[in-house]
């Protein structure tokens, strides 16, 4: 028997199934872009039939860190920048687990931000959502990775004279090979992504702009938005590594300027995922790595003549 | 001679900046008492605080005792003095002398203390020290006495260093023939030149021939960088040691002779290329043998310059009397993957050197290197350690190269896979404890390895590791810190990091195996604690076990011994008596034992939430006070039940009625089981505990108090081990220290704990 029943199971979902019965109201501010991420993310889970103990959700520190805690799933709420690693393991570990990590801007793009590059390098099967709401939130509003340049905060009283990371172009760069941003007040489009994102074979990062109402006033509602893929003003091939880069470049250099453009912006199916390379040349097995332990036959007096032969 | 007058030599000798070192001809003395037994002498790093100099006579009763604020002067006085009153017992315990305070207060004004290593400045002191020494003691018979048995103590923070005068000025004393039958190797040059796999090759061929094996490795200098060595300790029966004796050097360079010249000895055979440029005007030191073999010109007729390393071999062969036929075997197993033609060349080339220098050479070494029958495996620590861990059932390793750790990894790879596990390269430390804990969150037994500068950035993740109680097991190699402080060289320093490292508190457990098959059994019983307790583990081996290669019996890795216990996990059918009256998993239950259920993602009913914030017994965060208090006992209850349930025991040697007891942790065990028996043979019992467990740890109270003297020796500065045996057992200590980047030899700690245990004695 599997010790893992959970990941067999096939049978539908209601949205509703994702909701903790232990704390099924969040406790984000009135207004916050994480309610969306969280509608989102239940929507995407129901349409892909996944049972909440095939999930695991890994998240970071902030606002964002506390998805988990209102979405029913194996949750590990990790610390400050450390959620991919954790993530990308347990599913290399288990890879029957559909695995979502999700952080903030500051999380993934600034403590986290070598993981966030390595990862997305490595192309490991799951899916990143970025909090992106350009401010420290949960420490009451201070100047993050992606705060605008002048953008004057507690801790940058006479602006930020950083350029913000371009989330998107350092993602593509990284090696993402599923690159999309989306926005809270959006939440049908948003829905569609994630349900993407978890079915794409490979590294998923999707930026998400969540407004925050109570840190980031300056900031806009992200509203009104445009979806580059429906609108007839951005024609470009997502698939195409240049168009893309300079599609993302453009969404990156005009949100500052008022206009909000999200879409897929990058898809490349061909890639392999880091797992499945490694299952190609036989350096990983396809059950759980843990599976073998229920395995009362397993041999472990092979061990012996296999390893002390070598240093007779 | 005035009161200070022998200062104002000192002084002299200081302002001309003269570094002749007066005592030099005294060389290597016997150290035969005359009338004075024993001199122990405090030195400060600093400045030259002379504080006491104690003489006892043959019986161990002191004779002429000087009080702390005595100087060296007044040394010589009571020397004199006891010479004097030969026959009477009754020494003048307590007089003071004038120029004591005096002489204090001007060396402390002149001596350099700016600039310089501590060693260096170490040196320096003793070079005037001895030159003080020598001035005062007109009777040469009284200086051979003082000389002899004189040691310097190095105060630091509580702690102290114990080095012998010999040691510095001399160079160690010969202990020629004192272990039975044992012979020392070595090849060295520059790197590059192949030494380590041509080291490891005759190591093969000593271990296969039925010969136990302890190499070492001298990977730098203390001249400059280049320099290269790998040296074998042999014989049939067991070792555990280096020691400062070498008898057969292969010198690929001039400077493995320099390097070496304190080990060499007037039976040395050094084997050297005479047609080698840099080697044609080598000068072979006075006494010993140079064989000068053309081993390039050798190996090229054989087939290819590559092979004058094993040309050597064959040399060595000859030279010890070791049957060729080990070598052959061993050079097999090196090159088969190359082809039979690679395989032929080699043995070739190593005959060649065998015939060479049986034709050209007349000398008769005396060396028998004798084979036997038994069958041995030769591995170092992070190989057993690697093998341990799959042996426990390790499906998982992450990690990032770092040396000494290094070869954990290197070892798993290739070979975890076959076993159903896998590897993971992370972009840092930090990912790879961060990934190592995941693979564990999702039910794979799971493992890293890393360094010092590893475990500080790992301490952050560890925290979350403890907190979740998700069984770990983290390996740390330790080097020489801090910061990138020596990578290559031996220390203990990073146990109070272990024991103590984080924010917060929180319960770890933390192994420190003491010889490299315990490498192997404490990696299984590190999972094993992991898994059953739901903690971290640390398993910290040191950089001397790590890339020590010795031979053990196969039967030392008995793998039908390894038990797998994964604690309590629960599956869709056990998982029901964990449910809260909700139906909800309770990952963190508060149980008598303090012990968790676990439920792997994918388990049925067995959805939870898991944080690094302090939560309930659901993992959802909480501020509640009661709740607060009752994790944190929770998790603390774990060790308890650990401590009750499992065997913490100490490994015991010597005398376990002898009065003078000695404590050590890690590969200090080694060198200390061959002290013991050097003691032995002087007449000195000692009883011996080698501790693996740090924390928990067995409690020594009753060993301590039963013992009149104790002493610790660890591999570091400040004592780390020796202020929590003192911790535990409210009880003063000794500390032999050492923290030159270089391990214990037997020799060396045989010497400094006599001298601790007399010193003790003479005290009392």
């Amino acid at each position: 028997m599997s010790a893992f029943s959970a990941i067999s199971e096939d049978i539908e979902h209601d949205r509703n199934e994702y909701t903790p019965g232990v704390e099924p109201q969040p406790t984000w501010c009135p207004g916050c872009g994480d309610f969306g991420v969280l509608k989102a993310l239940k929507g995407a889970a129901a349409e892909l039939g996944l049972s909440p103990e095939e999930m695991l959700v890994c998240t970071g520190i902030g606002c964002s860190g506390k998805l988990n805690s209102y979405f029913e799933s194996y949750g590990f709420h990790t610390i400050h920048g450390r959620s991919l690693p954790i993530a990308r393991a347990a599913k290399l570990a288990n890879p029957g687990l559909t695995v979502v990590a999700a952080g903030g801007d500051g999380d993934g793009y600034g403590i986290g931000g070598n993981h966030f590059s390595h990862s997305a390098r490595e192309n490991h099967d799951m899916t990143y959502i970025v909090f992106n709401n350009e401010i420290f939130g949960l420490t009451k509003g201070q100047t993050s990775p992606t705060s605008p340049k002048g953008h004057k905060s507690k801790t940058q009283p006479h602006g930020s004279a950083k350029d913000p990371i371009r989330p998107l172009s350092q993602s593509l760069t990284a090696g993402a090979s599923y690159i999309a941003r989306t926005a809270a007040v959006n939440p049908n489009q948003a829905k569609d992504i994630i349900v993407e994102a978890i079915e794409h074979d490979g590294f998923s990062h999707i930026d998400f702009l969540t407004q925050c109402p109570t840190w980031n006033k300056d900031a806009k509602q992200y509203v009104p938005y445009i979806d580059i893929n429906d609108s007839e003003d951005y024609e470009f091939d997502r698939t195409n590594r240049a168009e893309a880069s300079e599609m993302m470049y453009e969404t990156e250099t005009v949100l500052h300027e008022g206009t909000v453009l999200t879409g897929r912006y990058y898809v490349d199916e061909e890639r392999p995922s880091y797992g499945q390379e490694k299952r190609a040349i036989g350096e990983m097995p396809e059950e759980p790595l843990a599976e073998r332990y229920f395995d009362d036959d397993h041999e472990w007096d092979r061990v012996y003549d296999t390893f002390l032969d070598r240093h007779k | 001679m005035g009161q200070v007058a022998w200062w104002e030599s000192a002084a002299s000798v200081l302002d001309r900046g003269d570094t002749t070192l007066p005592g030099h001809e005294w060389g290597i003395l016997d150290a035969e008492p005359v009338g004075v037994t024993d001199v122990v002498h405090h030195v400060g790093s600093a400045d030259i605080e002379l504080i006491r100099l104690v003489l006892v006579n043959n019986s161990g009763v002191p004779r002429g005792r000087v009080a702390d604020s005595e100087s060296l002067h007044g040394s010589f006085l009571a020397v004199k003095r006891s010479e004097r009153e030969q026959s009477t017992e009754d020494g003048d315990a307590d007089t003071d002398y004038a120029g004591a305070s005096d002489a204090r207060r001007r060396s402390r004004r002149r001596l350099p203390v700016s600039g310089g290593s501590p060693e260096a400045r170490l040196l320096w002191n003793n070079r005037i020290l001895l030159h003080i020494l020598s001035v005062c003691c007109k009777s040469s018979r009284i200086f051979e006495a003082i000389y002899s048995r004189l040691y310097i103590t190095v105060p630091t923070r509580g702690a102290s260093s114990r080095v012998s005068f010999r040691r510095l000025l001399v160079g160690p004393q010969k202990r020629v023939g004192h272990m039975p039958a044992d012979f020392n190797w070595a090849i060295g040059g520059e790197a590059g030149d192949g030494i380590d796999s041509t080291g490891k090759i005759f190591a093969q061929a000593l271990s296969r021939a039925g010969r136990h094996v302890f190499t070492s490795k001298d990977f730098a200098s203390r001249i400059r960088g280049g320099y290269t060595a790998y040296k074998i300790r042999t014989s049939v029966d067991p070792v555990q040691s280096v020691v400062d004796r070498l008898d057969v050097l292969i010198a690929l360079t001039p400077r493995t002779i320099e390097e070496n010249l304190d080990e060499l000895h007037e039976n040395s055979v050094i084997v050297y290329d005479g047609e080698r440029t840099t080697m044609a005007n080598v000068e072979i030191p006075e006494g010993m043998t140079g064989l000068d073999v053309p081993l390039k010109r050798l190996a090229e007729e054989a087939g290819g310059a590559i092979m004058r390393n094993v040309v050597a071999l064959g040399a060595a062969c000859e030279v010890t009397g070791f049957p060729i036929e080990n070598l052959d075997s061993a050079l097999e197993k090196r090159f088969a993957s190359k082809g039979q033609a690679l395989v032929d060349n080699n043995k070739e080339a190593a005959r060649s050197g065998q015939d060479y220098v049986a034709e050209a050479s007349d000398v008769d070494t005396g060396y028998e290197l004798e084979t036997t029958d038994a069958d041995y495996v030769l591995l170092n620590g992070d190989e057993a350690i690697g093998m341990g861990a799959i042996a426990a059932g390790c499906k998982f390793y992450a990690g990032y190269p770092i040396t000494p750790a290094t070869d954990v990894m290197e070892y798993l790879v290739g070979r975890i896979e076959r076993f159903g596990g896998h590897v993971v390269q992370a972009e840092d430390e930090l990912s790879a404890i961060n990934i190592a804990l995941g693979a564990a969150r999702a039910g794979a037994r799971s493992m890293t390895a890393t360094s010092g500068p590893g475990i500080d950035l790992m301490t952050e993740t560890f925290g979350l590791v403890a907190t979740s109680e998700t069984p770990l097991v983290i390996v740390d190699v330790m080097r020489s810190g801090p910061s990138t402080g020596m990578p290559t060289k031996q220390e203990q320093g990073d146990l109070n990091g272990l024991l103590y490292g984080g924010h917060g508190e929180i319960p770890r457990f933390v192994l420190a195996p003491t010889t490299i098959s315990e490498c192997f059994w404490k990696t299984i019983e590190a999972f094993n604690l992991a898994e059953k307790y739901q903690t971290p583990v640390y398993l910290t081996a040191d950089l001397s076990l790590a890339v020590t290669e010795q031979t053990f019996s196969p039967e030392a890795f008995d793998m039908d011994n390894v038990e797998i216990d994964r604690g309590k996990v629960v599956d869709e059918e056990t998982i029901e008596e964990w449910q809260n009256e909700k139906g909800q998993f309770q990952p963190h239950a508060l149980t008598d034992d303090g012990v968790s259920p676990r439920a792997f993602p994918g388990t049925i009913d067995g959805a939870h939430m898991s944080t690094g914030l302090e939560h309930d017994e659901l993992g959802r965060r909480t501020e509640d006070t009661g709740m607060r208090v009752e994790q944190v006992d929770k998790r603390n209850r774990k060790v308890e039940t650990a401590r009750e349930a499992e065997d913490w025991g100490p490994r015991e040697f010597g005398d376990p009625d002898s009065d003078s007891l000695v404590i050590s942790w890690g590969s200090n065990e080694g060198p200390m089981t061959e002290a013991i028996e050097i003691l032995d043979d002087e007449g000195i019992d000692l009883r011996f505990i080698s501790v693996p467990y740090v924390f928990p740890r067995p409690d020594l109270t009753e060993a301590v108090e039963a013992a009149e003297t104790v002493v610790v020796v660890e591999c570091n500065a400040t004592g780390q081990f020796a202020d929590i045996v003192e911790h535990d057992t409210l009880t003063r200590v000794e500390r032999i220290n050492k923290y030159d980047g270089v391990r214990f030899d037997a020799d060396e700690l045989a010497a400094e704990i006599e001298a601790a245990v007399q010193e003790q004695e003479v005290i009392q």
